[in-house]
């Protein structure tokens, strides 16, 4: 596959964002991107724009956005994989680049959920997966087709309700470092144990928020990435995957097979081996705090039944055997689940490139990040290589 | 519907001015069933089927009318259980706005001695959340608006986990 580079990164601040509208809000992080990549828009030849959607006003967010941020009358398109959607939206533009029919691209990342009143949100997220057999009929909530992995995961190998609580510590505590987070505050095991219950065995503080942000990257093919800068980040490979659509036709609640189809696929095209040795960062997708746990097996950082044991020996923390979600994580950075995966990207590229804060900047050895972005439970996966060389 | 004239309200937390939309959006679909009818005669019977391939003989629960292997539609319809194991289950407290009405509800996948497994609701009593592996039996009751549903209960009555 021709070689594909990021060449510039933006991202907005997340959270409750009633300063700006979608097209305002994506504009922060596409002028960021601009900037980084040191371009005008009229050098991108396509862009593609990540948004769910239905909770926010505009139905057509490629075009408004590509309006207000003057990159009409440049060819686009929306792109939905539920809460990888980023992550599809950058696949859409580094394919366009890999055929031949792009040089410069940018995938463009929005979500604004604080559009319509919380129950509502609860309501249209509650039908990612079956929309007739599991939320018509059941009420199925987006917390509670978790909280069945939860229960399942737990039954299984063991694991206590405070051993999620640990995943939600160590991720307030990055996003208490970082000034675009949606949570710049810690919590307590005693805090994530005491919060009420959202879908049992889920708690408030076991969840990711609901988000308001955009993250835009620029893609570029090898000559052009080489001419425009000297710390160009290498797609170096990308796995995809679904899963079924019904959580009643998966064959077992402990595992995500979508992400462990994703994962072999990527570490076979960037030639990664043992990922704890060969990766120096990785961002994976905590939309709840077991989801975490769940991504250290799938990934393969650990044996299935010993993702306890790595958060138990804060493994995961900057300086351990693999740092996990040094950015906050969904939990506490937030979760505009279009903006999500470019946010990740971005967030590899920082780390990647040695600009993210000392206090939550990992070791770089290998030169070697990784995403791993999940869009509905396990309904869509996508994991991503990024590397300096 | 915000009636006052002017549009612009300040948000409660923030300040910042917010243009409250004048124009709501209802939406209510109608869904083909015609390929699963037969599932829907079934319930109404008390029974919950699952179609069948008459050809390579696979089971679909929840049901479909073709099968993607023998790209056929050609179907039997077989009652499931009535026994099936739980295999995980959650009680949702932070309930979408179409179910804000309901008390808290519990759901879990149970997996039938078939194979195939189905969502739905627990109808336990007591407030303990039941156990992963629990026997449970399939049975078919009416919901809020007097339409039948599959839900799972206990399998024998009294034979629950007891409360706290
Ligand atoms: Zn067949």
């Amino acid at each position: 596959m021709t070689k594909v580079a990021i060449v510039g990164a933006g991202i907005s601040r997340f959270g409750r964002r009633t300063d700006a509208n979608m097209n305002a809000l994506a504009w922060e992080s596409v002028s960021a991107a601009l900037e980084d990549a040191g371009i005008e828009q009229k050098d991108i030849d396509f862009y593609s724009v990540g948004n769910v959607g239905v909770w926010s006003e505009e139905n057509l967010p490629a075009v408004t956005v590509g309006e207000y941020a003057g990159l009409t009358p440049k060819g686009t398109m929306r792109v939905e994989a539920a809460c990888a959607t980023g992550s599809a939206a950058i696949k859409v533009a580094r394919d366009s680049i890999a055929s031949g029919s792009a040089k410069l691209a940018m995938a463009v990342g929005l979500e604004k959920m604080y559009g319509v009143p919380t129950p509502t949100i609860v309501e249209l997220i509650g039908r990612a997966g079956n929309y007739f057999w599991e939320f018509e009929n059941f009420g199925l909530t987006f917390p509670g087709y978790y909280a069945l992995y939860a229960s399942a995961y737990m039954a299984k190998y063991e694991a206590k309700e405070e051993d999620l609580a640990l995943v939600a510590v160590k991720n307030h505590y990055y996003g208490s470092l970082n000034p675009f987070a949606q949570f710049q505050k810690q919590v307590s095991i005693d805090e994530v144990m005491t919060s009420k219950y959202v879908a049992h065995p889920l708690k408030l503080l076991d969840s990711s928020p609901i988000t308001d942000g955009s993250a835009a990257v620029i893609l570029a093919d090898e000559e052009t990435a080489r001419r425009l800068t000297d710390t160009p980040v290498w797609i170096k490979g990308q796995g995809v995957a679904s899963g079924s659509a019904n959580l009643s036709k998966r064959s077992d609640f402990v595992s995500l097979d979508a992400s462990v189809t994703a994962a072999k696929a990527a570490y076979s095209q960037a030639g990664i081996k043992n990922p704890v040795e060969d990766i120096d960062v990785a961002t994976v997708h905590d939309c709840f705090t077991i989801a975490e746990l769940m991504a250290y097996e799938d990934l393969g950082f650990v044996g299935r039944g010993k993702a306890v044991q790595l958060i138990r020996d804060e493994q995961t923390y900057k300086g351990g055997k693999i740092p996990v979600n040094l950015d906050g994580g969904l939990k506490a950075k937030g979760h505009p689940i279009g903006a999500t995966g470019v946010g990740m990207a971005v967030e590899a590229v920082k780390q990647l490139r040695r600009e993210a804060p000392k206090s939550r900047q990992a070791d770089i050895r290998h030169g070697v990040a990784l995403t791993h972005n999940v869009g509905g439970t396990g309904h869509y996966a996508y994991v991503t290589l990024y590397g300096l060389n | 519907m915000n009636s006052t004239p002017n549009a612009i309200k300040r948000d409660e937390k923030t300040g910042d001015p917010l243009f409250i939309d004048r124009r709501e959006l209802r939406l209510r679909y109608e869904i083909p069933v015609k390929d699963i009818y037969p599932f829907f005669d079934g319930l109404r019977e008390g029974r919950v089927l699952a179609s069948k391939c008459k050809i390579c003989l696979a089971l679909y629960f929840p049901p479909q009318g073709s099968c993607p292997t023998c790209r056929k539609s050609d179907m039997d319809w077989v009652e499931l259980g009535p026994t099936a194991k739980l295999l995980a289950v959650t009680k949702v407290y932070i309930k979408p706005q179409s179910f804000a009405e309901e008390e808290d509800y519990i759901l879990g996948v149970g997996e039938f001695p078939e194979g195939v497994k189905a969502l739905a609701r627990l109808l336990f009593e007591g407030s303990r959340m039941p156990k992963i592996g629990t026997q449970m039996r399939i049975a078919v009751t009416k919901d809020s608006g007097e339409n039948p549903l599959y839900v799972f209960v206990p399998t024998e009555p009294g034979s629950n986990e007891p409360a706290p």
